[in-house]
């Protein structure tokens, strides 16, 4: 999903970098706090920031030959919470536009808002509660690397609108490219999701009897 | 490991493996971040140029950060486990 260097023109670079820095900043405010809670909160950060590691870099097999990523952002939102996804796909992402030259500088911004921003908000409220059901976690994972997609789409088609200025028409173009090959890998995704949240939630709070925040307070 | 989480990995691999296997002869395998290319062409300016990588020295990087993350995954599952026991 991600968009490469120099793609955007640079109004929009700047644009969606502004728009990503304050979701940043928090997240790194989020994150720091989830260090300094116990053990257990820096293993559950460690756990979603070695998903979106492991997941964002394999490339899988699709329709016809054609190859992509998965997202790995909803563990983290789900366990931690999407305030803490941001400092991680940073990361990620800098990481990648540094060393791999996948992505890039200029298109950070938009990058962290469609994978750090909306992926893990949509998981999370998709996913609804941090000890959710496989079928639930299963729909997460799914639906939040789609999200990563279609927000990635949106910020091509705001960029390249159609010969008649269209959005939409636009929108339905970079979408369509990303669904055919990214909804089977989002269905691997949705699978790995569910039974690593299962896996960590099975850990956790038979430990020591965890009651999600969440939960207690909804 | 669960029988049920077992077999949800299975299936798992299974899908991008079966897409491998059935691939047309001589698949290219472009990614979609390739294929953008094909809608659009660089309406901004490049601010730094990454590393021009051969395709393996490409493959083996990114396979290696998909190792780091696995390891680190792996880890904090056996600790969360290891506390499990303790406790």
């Amino acid at each position: 999903m991600h968009i490469s260097e120099g793609f955007l023109p640079w109004t929009h670079a700047v644009g969606w970098t502004v728009a990503s820095a304050p979701c940043l900043l928090y997240s790194l405010r989020c994150a720091l706090v989830e260090m300094s809670a116990g053990p257990e909160s820096r293993l559950r950060l460690a756990a979603a920031a070695g998903f979106l590691f492991t997941l964002s870099a394999l490339k899988l097999p699709s329709f016809a030959g054609s190859c992509s990523h998965a997202t790995g952002v909803a563990l983290g939102a789900i366990l931690i919470g999407p305030s803490v996804m941001p400092a991680l796909a940073f990361v990620v992402l800098l990481f990648q536009a540094l060393i791999l030259a996948h992505g890039g500088v200029t298109s950070l911004g938009a990058n962290l808002f469609s994978l750090g921003v909306v992926g893990p908000l949509i998981a999370w409220w998709v996913a609804g509660s941090r000890t959710p059901s496989r079928m639930r976690a299963f729909l997460a994972g799914f639906v939040g690397s789609l999200c990563v997609y279609a927000a990635t789409s949106a910020e091509l088609a705001l960029a390249f609108p159609d010969a008649t200025g269209s959005f939409s028409a636009a929108f339905v173009r970079f979408a369509g490219l990303f669904a055919i090959t990214q909804v089977p890998i989002s269905v691997v995704e949705g699978i790995v999701t569910a039974v690593v949240v299962t896996t960590v939630n099975s850990y956790t709070q038979s430990a020591n009897g965890l009651t999600p925040a969440r939960e207690v307070a909804g | 490991m669960k029988t049920g989480n077992v077999l949800m990995l299975v299936a798992a691999a299974a899908l991008p493996l079966s897409f491998w296997a059935l691939a047309p002869s001589g698949a290219e395998w472009a990614g979609t971040d390739d294929r953008v290319g094909e809608l659009a062409q660089p309406a901004g300016r490049a601010l730094l140029e990454g590393p021009q990588w051969t395709p393996g020295a490409e493959r083996l990087l990114f396979f290696g950060q998909a190792t780091a993350g696995a390891a680190l995954l792996a880890g904090s599952l056996w600790r969360m486990k290891a506390r499990r026991g303790r406790n």
